[in-house]
């Protein structure tokens, strides 16, 4: 046997917002009660904000829909009355509105529609949290400054007159020296005006310090290896004033971490692990077989308080001696060949299952609600059937070339079904006499007697143009195989 | 009185006192609760002390008023204080320290005593750090999920929650927290040590008396009023035999 070897190579990434890089709109795909909906929230980058709803349903009976903010602290009993949604003139079946997110934290939409079959409701959970700044535009800024120095001249003029006409009867003329004293008055006035405006200069500056300190920074992992580089530790902390994780990590799909690997720059070899949680905030798994190179890692954890958030770096893995996986759920494919997505395109999976794109030819429009549509073959060319794999028919990993986003998607859309099992909880007061939610309701609700048919439907919107790699992950047989495709995105 | 209003007010008294009873009965259950809770602490409370670097930090369903022994460095300049805490009519503080335990990423909090605070609010933290890296108490629960803090001072808490203590350190912490015990009396360098909650029955005994007793006002008063209207004399009738009357007396 070989001695193997293991070096750590650890490059802080772009910061990420939630359990994603880059990609903050979220998308839901499913069913309010009765009625089949896609909601799509795009939260505000500065909190308070705005966020944009949209919720599309093909159901013809709908009457209104009402979407309402709530807020994990506060559950449903401290929220605000929900909004009715508006008709999108000439679009059928389209809703739009929008909902105040007024403090930051884990938070939801929860989106309610009433129409011949009575009420149905669904809850998208959002992260709410600060990621930017609202900057003044030019033209906005060359106003106030015009407006500013008339209030500066103004005010010179009211010193000025303060101490000069306004002492003399009405009619009557200034007296040449009582003119001067008011002139040199009002030149006086200047510096004194000029070290009230540097001083609100001043506290505008540190009001402005305070709120970029308080700023959402994603967490930071840091990884090791032990060292036969058999094992991978992965150690998680915030990363700025405002804490992001102060709940402890619950399981999501009955994983605390899902954590992908995908060899970087050639994107030729791909992982999706399920670390265990060592402490609160250290997780540990075995390397997998994989090629020797640097891998890109995102870890996705979701909090007790519904919020996700991803972690990611940059791992070296040497030749190394492999154990065998840390979780029966592991699942990883050491070459993948990746096809680009053109009509009909097929790439392998592997055991002679194929993974079709039935999308059309050509580039993806970017910053629009997309279906990335899939069917999942045998060797004869029909449609599989598919054993469900973490309780969802298949997982779907979208990566853009150069890092800059990261997504793990389900059927569902890009929420995480346990966010809002989650906020159910909460609702129903399914909590321990300290407030923290019971463990029963992280029970991992896998459907293991279900199966799905091969075609799969994942609900995107990708945030940028660009070369993207998408995964998608499935259970034909017993074994989770893998197939990608390459997509243009512009 | 009216007999229809008689029935009525019977009715009501009797509902009132079958609520009385029950209310008295469920005292005396809760009072069954305290005593099973209490049997709970004093076992746990005789347990063997345990040390924390063995015990699950974020599972506290069993661990709640057990004899914990926390060593690892006292980080006192993330130090919490718990505003408005009296002792013996004194106002002051609690000061929570957060212990870090080696080998794991996870702090403990130790609520280290009580300080004299004019203001309940302000002390200062520096003249009361210990030399100690090992504190011994018993575990117990956050009161409460969230908890709160003064906007202007972050670290001085205005209600203790796992998550406004959580949010204020740069670590992970434990889902419970160490009340030390030792010399309650205190000094002007040192805290004054909290002591173990009192374990009494409470005043459930009393309620439940209390709820009896007005159950047995309600009925005892019913047939008082009862017997009172049987025993009224009738009064002067109206009709044919009052105009007989009158008319034999004219």
């Amino acid at each position: 046997m070989r001695r193997f070897r293991a070096v750590l190579l650890a490059v802080g990434l772009a910061a990420v917002a939630t359990a994603h890089i880059g990609s903050p709109d979220v998308l839901f795909d499913g069913a309010a009660g009765a009625y089949p909906v896609r909601v799509v929230v795009r939260p505000p980058n500065v909190v308070p904000g705005l966020a944009e709803v949209v919720v599309r349903t093909t159901a013809t009976d709908v009457q209104r829909i009402v979407i309402q903010p709530v807020f994990w602290r506060t559950g449903v009993a401290g929220a605000p009355r929900g909004d009715e949604m508006s008709r999108v003139a000439g679009q059928s079946g389209t809703f739009t509105g929008q909902l105040w997110l007024m403090a930051r934290g884990s938070s939801s939409v929860y989106v309610t529609v009433h129409g011949g079959r009575g009420e149905g409701q669904v809850i998208v959970p959002v992260n709410s949290f600060a990621t930017g700044r609202l900057d003044l535009s030019p033209g906005l800024t060359a106003m106030l400054v015009v407006l500013g120095l008339l209030l500066v001249a103004g005010l010179v003029t009211i010193v000025r007159a303060a101490v000069g006409e306004s002492l003399v009867p009405p009619g009557a003329t200034l007296e040449p020296a009582k003119r001067r004293r008011a002139n040199v008055i009002a030149v006086a006035a200047v510096p004194v005006l000029a070290v009230i405006l540097f001083g609100g200069a001043k506290w505008w500056n540190a009001v402005d310090a305070d709120y970029r300190r308080s700023l959402f920074r994603a967490p930071a992992v840091d990884p090791s290896l032990d060292a036969d580089g058999r094992t991978l530790r992965l150690a998680i902390h915030d990363t700025s004033q405002f804490r992001a994780i102060f709940s402890p990590v619950a399981p999501d799909h009955g994983k605390m971490m899902h954590l992908f690997l995908v060899r970087s720059p050639s994107m030729d070899a791909f992982a999706h692990l399920h670390p265990v949680q060592l402490d609160s905030l250290v997780f540990q798994t075995n390397v997998p077989d994989l090629p020797a190179g640097d891998y890109r890692l995102f870890g996705d954890i979701m909090l007790e308080n519904g919020t996700s958030l991803t972690v990611s770096n940059v791992v070296r893995f040497g030749q190394a001696s492999h154990s065998a996986p840390s979780d029966s759920d592991d699942a990883w494919t050491a070459s993948v060949a990746a096809v680009p997505a053109r009509a009909n395109a097929v790439a392998p999976m592997g055991h002679g299952y194929r993974l079709a794109w039935t999308g059309g030819d050509g580039a993806l429009p970017s910053n629009t609600p997309l279906d990335l549509r899939f069917i999942v073959v045998d060797s004869a060319g029909n449609p599989a059937r598919l054993e469900p794999y973490l309780g969802m028919a298949a997982h779907a990993v979208v990566l853009r070339d150069d890092g800059s986003v990261f997504i793990h998607l389900h059927p569902m859309g890009t929420v995480a079904t346990t966010a809002q099992q989650i906020y159910k909880a909460r609702d129903r007061g399914d909590t321990t006499t300290g407030g923290r939610l019971r463990p029963d309701v992280f029970s991992d609700s896998s459907m293991t007697s279900m199966s799905f048919n091969g075609a799969l439907t994942f609900p995107y919107e990708f945030p940028k143009s660009g070369r993207y790699r998408i995964w998608v992950q499935a259970k034909p047989t017993h074994e989770v195989l893998t197939g990608a495709f390459d997509v243009e995105v512009r | 009185m009216n007999p229809t209003r008689l029935r009525i007010f019977v009715l009501f008294a009797v509902a009132s006192a079958a609520v009385f009873v029950r209310l008295g009965v469920w005292q005396l259950h809760r009072r069954g609760e305290r005593r099973a809770q209490n049997a709970v602490i004093v076992a746990r409370q005789q347990d063997t002390e345990r040390d924390v670097r063995g015990l699950s930090l974020t599972d506290t369903t069993a661990l709640r008023f057990r004899r914990v022994r926390v060593l690892g460095v006292p980080d006192y300049d993330h130090e919490l204080i718990l505003a408005a805490r009296s002792h013996n009519g004194a106002p002051g503080v609690n000061l929570l320290t957060p212990v870090r335990v080696a080998g794991r990423d996870t702090a403990v909090l130790v609520n280290r005593g009580w300080v004299y605070a004019p203001d309940g609010a302000t002390i200062d933290e520096k003249r009361f750090r210990e030399s100690d890296t090992a504190f011994v108490g018993y575990a117990e629960d956050y009161p409460s999920a969230t908890g709160g803090s003064y906007a202007s001072k972050p670290s001085v808490l205005a209600r203790l929650g796992a998550d406004v203590a959580a949010r204020a350190l740069p670590y992970p912490i434990a889902r419970f927290y160490v009340v030390a015990l030792g010399d309650s009396a205190g000094a002007a360098d040192r805290p004054a040590r909290l002591t173990v909650p009192p374990l009494d029955e409470g005043p459930h005994l009393s309620y439940a008396i209390q709820w009896f007793a007005f159950a047995a006002i309600a009925l005892a008063g019913a047939a008082f009023v009862v017997k009172q209207a049987r025993d009224a004399p009738r009064g002067p009738t109206v009709g044919r035999g009052a105009s007989a009357g009158s008319g034999a007396s004219g």
